[in-house]
């Protein structure tokens, strides 16, 4: 069980938030981040995919996972990048949704680096103070 | 034979646990959401076995017939309304839980009325599954003895006045589901329904009618919510109040009163439960399963009183 919180690490991750969600093993947090990180590449690419090919329906999908898999870590911005393209592909609007992908993109560069130092911690057993 | 397991990868047979506890189905395409909801479901007693779609989930439903299927609405292959509709039809008596999260409001909605049992929010899934999960299964329970007795009954009526006891509620529902079922109001799908409707209204009664304590803190902060439910079930003016109970039951139609002995609340003020941008927010919960499980919902003006409905043969 975690005994204490490791701290934030960047602005992007929500450690408790993750801990609540695990009911505080240590292991699963680990491993759900580990999960996550092999996600991004490919959910970042089923994105990329979705909004090269047009298809509104394909791109609210695309998005609505990857918002699933972030929100379990962080609120931060590539939580709302992913929810914005989700939001944008419902109402059909794909236009100037590139600049979002981006948005997205820098948001999961930051989390990730965030979540590798998160798991880190955990792994050492030695949170930050 | 191989099991999949929350990250997609197998095992065999040889290493699962084969033991005689409940099997529960987790559907979801997020391994995340696969391995947080599998958690919970294993430190509740149970054995789990993991699909990805709502198609690789029916295979599953007939492979290893499952205790219960918890699963997520958006995903590929087939989404999670047309798995509630394909349970149940072909399997009415598995209760299934939705997994809700943000952007996948009205399909839960759809997915409530086409017949799933319960809902929980995904960001609170390590707070509210382990109750949903026993309210359910408790629900799903039956008495094969008392059946075979009750299926004799034409009409029944009966008046109970309760204490604050939140044990009761499930003995007593179990009743009224059973009387249901067998005087042939309900099928086993629906009877499942409708004794989450009831178990709603009677701990409303109790929680929030007698004993005050509002579900905002138990969103909160759960461990206040029964600390605070605890001491007032002990002291006046609360420990006194009484849940009535009023249940009519006949060949076309039954009606279950519910009144608290409460400060009562006004009901036109109640956020319309049925609408899915509320279905998140956690005030109205009960009250969305119950309108969207019975077949009439009435409140009296002083709002301490429920009256449900449930019709013979119909499904909404």
């Amino acid at each position: 069980m975690v005994q204490a919180c490791p701290s934030q690490p960047a602005s992007v991750v929500d450690p408790h938030a993750l801990v609540q969600a695990t009911g505080g093993s240590v292991s699963l947090a680990v491993e759900i981040i580990r999960v996550c990180l092999d996600f991004i590449p490919t959910g970042l690419a089923e994105v990329q995919d979705a909004i090269a090919s047009g298809q509104a329906g394909r791109v609210r999908a695309a998005g609505h996972k990857m918002a699933g898999c972030i929100i379990t870590f962080s609120a931060g911005p590539a939580y709302v990048a992913a929810r914005r393209i989700e939001s944008l592909a419902t109402q059909g609007v794909l236009t100037g949704i590139d600049s979002v992908y981006h948005e997205l993109e820098d948001g999961l560069e930051e989390l990730r680096a965030s979540l590798n130092d998160l798991k880190t911690q955990f792994m050492s057993g030695k949170p930050k103070s | 034979m191989t099991a999949a397991t929350p990250t997609g990868e197998t095992q065999s047979a040889g290493k699962r646990r084969l033991d005689d506890s409940l099997l529960a189905l987790v559907v979801d395409d997020l391994p995340i959401d696969r391995l947080l909801a599998g958690n919970l479901l294993r430190a509740a007693g149970l054995r789990v076995v993991f699909a990805e779609n709502g198609r690789d989930a029916i295979e599953k439903i007939d492979d290893e017939a499952p205790a219960i299927v918890v699963t997520d609405l958006q995903m590929p292959a087939m989404d999670g309304l047309a798995l509630v509709e394909r349970i149940r039809n072909d399997h009415p008596s598995i209760p299934v839980i939705l997994m809700t999260a943000l952007g996948s409001e009205d399909i839960a909605a759809a997915a409530l009325r086409a017949g799933a049992a319960n809902y929980v929010p995904k960001r609170a899934l390590a707070q509210l599954l382990p109750e949903i999960l026993d309210s359910v299964l408790c629900a799903a329970k039956s008495d094969r003895r008392r059946q075979r007795l009750l299926e004799c009954t034409r009409r029944v009526e009966c008046e109970l006045v309760l204490p604050n006891d939140p044990a009761l509620v499930p003995l007593l529902v179990a009743q009224f589901q059973e009387q249901a079922f067998r005087i042939g109001i309900c099928d086993p799908n629906t009877k499942i329904r409708i004794g989450i409707a009831l178990e709603e209204a009677l701990l409303n009664a109790i929680y929030h009618g007698n004993l005050a304590v509002s579900s905002d803190l138990k969103q909160q902060d759960t461990d206040e919510f029964w600390r605070c439910a605890a001491q007032r079930a002990e002291i006046e003016p609360y420990a006194s109040r009484r849940v009535h109970v009023t249940a009519r039951l006949a060949l076309e139609e039954a009606v279950w009163v519910i009144r608290d002995d409460g400060a009562g609340f006004d009901p036109s003020k109640l956020a319309d439960p049925t609408d899915p941008e509320n279905l998140l927010k956690s005030s109205g919960r009960g009250l969305l399963l119950i309108r969207t499980f019975m077949d009439e919902v009435h409140h009296s003006e002083s709002g301490n009183q429920i009256t449900m409905i449930k019709r013979r043969g119909r499904q909404k």
